[in-house]
This record gives C-alpha cells, sequence and structure tokens, in this order.
C-alpha cells in the first residue's frame, strides 16, 4: 500500500474539512480523488503530505507512520502542488535544478536527471527560459518537471491542469500515463471528470470531506440506476407526445429543449432501440441520434445530487 | 547545503524589489542629503564685504591693514578704490556695504544697518581704539611703545579648546550614520525573503522545500548566509559609495567601521526574519511593518533632525534602548568621535543582544513544522 489514510478529521475552526476520511492509494495504481471544488482534496492531500495537522486519524505512506521528518518517505514522493512553485529568478533549467537538489545530492547524477525531466515534459527548447518567458501551458509542464525530477516511486499531483490549454492538458495526461507506465504510483486530483476518466485506474470520490463513493469506473458507474443516455435532434415534438414517451417502461427522465431530445434510461434495455421504436410509432422525423454511458459526474450527480462542477 | 546556498544567492541576487529598497533607496537618499547639505553649508559660508575705500592719505597703516584684509580665499573685504563721490554713489547703488574714507577722523559710511554693516562698524571701532591707544602712550611713555608693539603682535589666547574626541564635532555626520543604520535595517528584506522561502503559510516555493527531505532550519542556515554575504557585500558598497563618492568623513578607524558593518547586517537581516515570522498577515503587510519600522528607527537616531537623537537619548533613554537604528548610529559615531571604546563595545553588546534576540524570536516561530492552515 503506498498510502493509506485512517478516520482523519480536519477542520478550519467550525467548518469540518476531512470528515472522517479513509482513502487507500495501491502501489503501481492510478488513483483519481475526484470532487468539486472545496471537497477536500487539497486538505486531503497536505495531511497526508504531514503539511496539515488534523484532529484525528492516521496516515501511513509505504508502510511507516508519515511525520514531517520522515525523510526516507518524503525522499520518495513527488509532489506537483495546485499553484505554480517556481522561481522567476532561475531559468527552466535551475528551477529544476534546484528542487531536485533538495532530494539528490549528487550533482552529476543530478544532472542527469534534470536532462530527462526536461525532455519528459518538453522543455528540451526552453531550458534558458526564465519562467515569465512561458505560456501558462509550458509554466505547468515546469511546475510538474520540478516534483518529478527526483523520479519518485509515489507522485502527488493536486489539480494540475488547472488553466491549461487542451494541448498541454493531453500533452500532461499523456506524461502521467508514462510515469505510471514507468512504475510510479500516482494519486491525482481534479474535478475534471474526464481527466480522471482517462487516466485513472481507480477512482474516489470526495464531497464535503467525505468519500461518498469508490471503486473503477465501470463500478461507480454500476452503482447507480442510469444505463445510457440518448440524445436525438428533433423538431416541434408536442407535450402529448413527450408524455408518452415518459410513460415507457425503463425510462427515467425525458427532457426537450431547442430541438434537442435528451432521455435518460435504466439499465437493462437498449434505450437507444426503444427510442427508434417509439419516433417510428409517432412519425417522428429525427436528425443526429446518438446513446452514451454514463459518465462520472453522471455518479456524482446520482450521489450527491449536484454536478461535479457546481 | 552548498546547492541551496548558490540558489539562495542567486535568487536574492536577481530579486530587483530587495535590490532597490536595500541599496538603489538609500544611495538616492544619501545623494539627496548629499545635495541638500552643499546647499547648506553654502548658505553658511561667510561671503567677503564689499567695500569701497577713499584712500585721502595720511593713513597708510590703515591702508596697509585692510589691504592686507582683501587678499587670499578667507579674505575679509572685498576692496573697491574710488574717490569719495564714486564711493558714496556705489553705496547707493547698493554694490557695495560701506565707504572707508581715510584721514582725519577715519569716516565709515553705511547705507543701512544689517549683519554686514555691523562687521565694518567693529572693525573700523577697532582700529580706532587701538591706535588712539598706541598714540596715547607713544606721548605718555615713549619707552614702552617698543614693548606695546610686540604685544600686539603676539595673538593670545585665554580660552584653549580640549577636544573630548578624535574627529570633528559634526553634525552632518548623525545624519549619515543614521541613514546607514536605516540601510542596516533594511537588510530585513532580505531576511524578510528568507523565511518566505522556508514556510509553507507564506509562499507556494515553500511549501515545495517543506515537502522534501530537508530539514527547513538547514534551508534558513543556507539562505540566511546568502543573504549575509549579498546584503554585506551590498552594504561594504554603500559605505564606499558615501566615502568615495559623497566624501563623507567616518573617521580613521575603517576596519572597525567594517566589523561594525557586518554586525549591523547581521542585525538587519535577522530583524527582517524576525518580523517576517511574527507579524501575521499579507507579504505587503510584513514589508510595511519593515519599512516603517525601519525609517522610524532612523528617524528617531537622527536621519532627519540630528537634535533628535540627543534628545531621545536626554528624555526618553528606554526608545534609544529599544532601538535598533540608535546602537548602529551610535556605534559608528562613537568610532568616529570617541578615543576610546567603552562607547563602542556598549553599542556592539546591544547590537549582539538584539541580534540574539531576534534569532531565538525567528526560530520560536519557525521550528515547527506542520501548520493548521496554509
Amino acid at each position: 500500500m503506498s498510502i493509506k489514510a485512517t478516520n482523519i478529521v480536519k477542520r478550519y475552526g467550525e467548518l469540518l474539512a476531512l470528515d472522517h476520511l479513509n482513502l487507500e492509494v495501491r502501489e503501481g495504481e492510478v488513483l483519481g480523488l475526484l470532487g468539486p471544488n472545496g471537497s477536500g482534496k487539497t486538505t486531503a492531500i497536505n495531511c497526508i503530505l504531514s503539511l496539515l495537522t488534523y484532529e484525528k486519524g492516521e496516515i501511513t505512506v509505504f508502510g511507516e507512520p508519515m511525520r514531517p521528518d520522515a525523510y526516507a518517505i518524503k525522499k520518495r514522493i513527488g509532489v506537483v502542488m495546485q499553484h505554480v512553485a517556481v522561481f522567476d529568478e532561475l531559468t527552466v533549467q535551475e528551477n529544476i535544478d534546484y528542487f531536485c537538489g533538495l532530494y539528490i545530492a549528487d550533482a552529476k547524477e543530478r544532472r542527469a536527471l534534470v536532462d530527462e525531466a526536461i525532455r519528459f515534459v518538453g522543455l528540451a527548447d526552453f531550458k534558458k527560459f526564465a519562467p515569465k518567458k512561458l505560456s501558462g501551458g509550458l509554466l505547468r509542464r515546469l511546475n510538474i518537471a520540478c516534483g518529478i525530477a527526483h523520479k519518485p516511486k509515489l507522485i502527488i499531483l493536486d489539480e494540475p491542469t488547472v488553466a491549461v490549454d487542451p494541448q498541454s492538458r493531453d500533452n500532461i495526461l499523456e506524461g502521467i500515463m508514462r510515469l505510471n507506465r514507468a512504475g510510479s504510483t500516482v494519486l491525482y486530483t481534479s474535478h475534471y471528470m474526464e481527466e480522471v476518466e482517462r487516466i485513472c485506474t481507480r477512482v474516489v470520490i470526495l464531497d464535503k470531506g467525505k468519500v461518498v463513493a469508490s471503486g473503477t469506473k465501470e463500478e461507480l458507474k454500476d452503482m447507480i440506476s442510469l444505463g445510457e443516455k440518448i440524445t436525438a435532434e428533433v423538431h416541434g415534438l408536442t407535450e402529448a407526445q413527450l408524455a408518452t414517451l415518459r410513460e415507457l417502461p425503463n425510462i427515467l427522465a425525458v427532457s426537450y429543449a431547442e430541438n434537442v431530445l435528451t432521455v435518460k434510461a435504466l439499465k437493462g434495455m437498449s434505450g437507444l432501440e426503444t427510442i427508434l421504436k417509439w419516433l417510428k410509432q409517432h412519425s417522428v422525423g429525427f436528425g443526429r441520434i446518438y446513446s452514451e454511458r454514463p459518465t462520472l459526474n453522471d455518479v456524482f450527480l446520482e450521489i450527491t445530487g449536484k454536478e461535479l462542477r457546481d | 547545503m552548498a546547492h541551496i546556498f548558490k540558489y539562495r544567492l542567486k535568487i536574492l541576487l536577481s530579486d530587483k524589489t530587495t535590490m532597490f529598497w536595500t541599496l538603489v533607496f538609500p544611495m538616492v537618499l544619501a545623494g539627496l542629503f548629499s545635495l541638500a547639505f552643499a546647499q547648506i553649508e553654502a548658505g553658511e559660508r561667510f561671503a567677503p564685504i564689499d567695500t569701497a575705500l577713499v584712500d585721502s592719505g595720511g593713513d597708510e597703516a590703515f591702508v596697509a591693514l585692510i589691504e592686507s584684509l582683501a587678499q587670499g580665499d578667507d579674505r575679509l573685504f572685498n576692496l573697491v578704490r574710488a574717490t569719495e563721490s564714486e564711493g558714496l554713489a556705489l553705496l547707493a547703488a547698493g554694490e557695495v556695504h560701506g565707504v572707508i574714507a581715510t584721514g582725519r577722523p577715519l569716516t565709515l559710511s553705511i547705507n543701512e544697518g544689517g549683519f554686514k554693516a555691523s562687521i565694518l562698524k567693529t572693525f573700523v571701532d577697532s582700529y580706532l581704539q587701538s591706535s588712539a591707544a598706541v598714540t596715547r602712550i607713544a606721548s605718555d611713555n615713549p619707552a614702552a611703545v617698543g614693548r606695546l608693539a610686540s604685544l600686539l603682535a603676539e595673538e593670545r589666547e585665554f580660552l584653549v579648546d580640549h577636544p573630548l574626541g578624535r574627529g570633528t564635532h559634526n553634525f552632518m555626520i548623525i545624519h549619515y550614520l543614521s541613514l546607514l543604520a536605516m540601510t542596516c535595517l533594511l537588510g530585513g528584506y532580505v531576511g524578510m525573503s528568507e523565511i518566505s522561502a522556508i514556510e509553507a503559510n507564506l509562499s507556494h516555493h515553500a511549501a515545495r522545500v517543506s515537502l522534501a527531505p530537508v530539514h527547513k532550519l538547514k534551508v534558513l542556515a543556507a539562505g540566511i548566509s546568502a543573504a549575509l554575504i549579498l546584503q554585506f557585500s551590498k552594504l561594504l558598497l554603500y559605505f564606499g559609495f558615501l566615502v568615495l563618492l559623497l566624501d563623507v568623513d567616518f573617521g580613521s578607524r575603517t576596519p572597525w567601521v567594517v566589523v561594525t558593518i557586518l554586525l549591523c547586517t547581521l542585525l538587519g537581516i535577522t530583524f527582517g526574519a524576525f518580523v517576517t515570522a511574527l507579524v501575521r498577515g499579507t507579504t505587503g503587510l510584513k514589508e510595511g511593518i519593515l519599512l516603517a519600522v525601519s525609517l522610524a528607527g532612523a528617524s528617531l537616531a537622527g536621519m532627519n533632525v540630528a537634535e533628535l537623537k540627543y534628545i531621545v537619548e536626554t528624555h526618553t533613554p528606554w526608545l534609544a534602548l529599544m532601538n535598533p537604528a540608535h546602537h548602529i548610529t551610535d556605534a559608528f559615531y562613537t568610532l568616529y568621535y570617541f578615543d576610546t571604546y567603552e562607547r563602542f563595545v556598549t553599542n556592539v553588546v546591544g547590537l549582539v543582544v538584539f541580534t540574539i534576540l531576534f534569532t531565538c524570536g525567528t526560530y520560536c516561530v519557525v521550528r515547527r513544522r506542520v501548520y493548521v492552515s496554509i
């Protein structure tokens, strides 16, 4: 087990930030910690890293109790914080070298690691640049390089793609998967469910400091009643027609707005086939029609009653 | 440790804000002081009195005397020879302050009162008294004339100066010394940077450092060492600027002055570290407090009004004792002015005590390694 947090309680005054949080990160996995802003993801990470005090609970990392002076454990952890933490006064290469030097004392070994990290994040052409000269996406990549240059066994990334353009986001996510393939365990927090769906092998959903669900993506989707979401472009549907649609078996919800019909169907039936049959029966013409599996947002919505990005 | 030291030095060296407050700002201030003092000195310098001399003959001794006083850079008079009517015309036009006409009697014409007219009157009265005394002695006791001449030639001082110290008493030096004290305290900006670099609740960089397998006091020690070397170099540069470019006289004990600068550098850095560690609030608030305390301390130590240093020392000695800028100013001043080292040692003890207090206070705050919130 890379991380085991048991029954963690953390308060900020009256606010209960972590409510008996239990979290396990298994060796070799990419665990996604998914939750809306303010759900306690960053607080959980800071407690795990012994940056923050907590009122109750126990945390072990690599099987050992995590403490501020647990340097042997810290040596094997790489952290990429939500905020870019690099020095404007140093170049890209110097920034990576500085932070890597806090873990690796040998200059020769460090030089090779720094070069490798620069190549890994695709900043080879910018290594003599000052951070101020980098775009937001490149700056995020530098932030990541500073956190992973020492080749940690456990990498914790706290929303590393906030305010990043799609191209850099792809690059970052691809990089995280490569790190995982190279043997690192990854704890990844985000409120972007698309990212978590794409790279995580297991997901923990957090809300108001509490774990509300956990499992693989498929396990989570199986937890909810929604089986399929069908969307069709339809013109001129009447309220009477929609009422007949709602009366069909296994239909969870129907909505119609701006000529787009959305139907949510329960598991255990082919929703698309049912809808196609219904459209034919009622001689309703349609344009594009497609069916989608539920997303993690649907899981979150069904469990908590609100959207991930609320 | 060397790795952290190298990069902290580089970061501090490239920090333009800190460079401004710790070097450029004091240099600009010293330059302005120098300009202001130059104007004050020019205003206080004695200007020769423009005088017209109407020599009608008959008093060669007076003519010789006044001509001798109208020569050289430190002359008393700017002398113009003129006829009586020309002299009076110059006086009416305001081009001379007085017209002296030789003959019997010696006369002085002035337009109105004033400092320069008073000097002219005193000078003429003094000459007339002396010449009358010589004439009377010559007629009453001709044998004593020779002795009288030697007495008049001999200048006798009845009051003798016994200076307490080696330097010239100079109020302006207080302004520069308190400015130097302020510059030392503004080194607190560098101390502030070092605390911000290790306290996870103050900067994102520090949070990253706190996650690394290195004790944060080790990072702080490396950072403070880099800060000390950089700040000491800046203060030496500033000292050189004052001495070589602005011609400020710090006395002849240069090695001790340099040692004092080193002590004051450390005091300034630890002062900034202490304020940063102690004050809860934004970086702007901490910077504001640091600047306000430095300026207020230096002002009380005589930066703006030199007499204030003595007023504070006399009426509120506890305030002087609690003011690090006072100890810095006084340490430099005693080196400049006094022959003995007693008062200097007292000041050095004060500097060391302050440095220890600031260091211990900082340590007590930053030794924690876990935060309630960041």
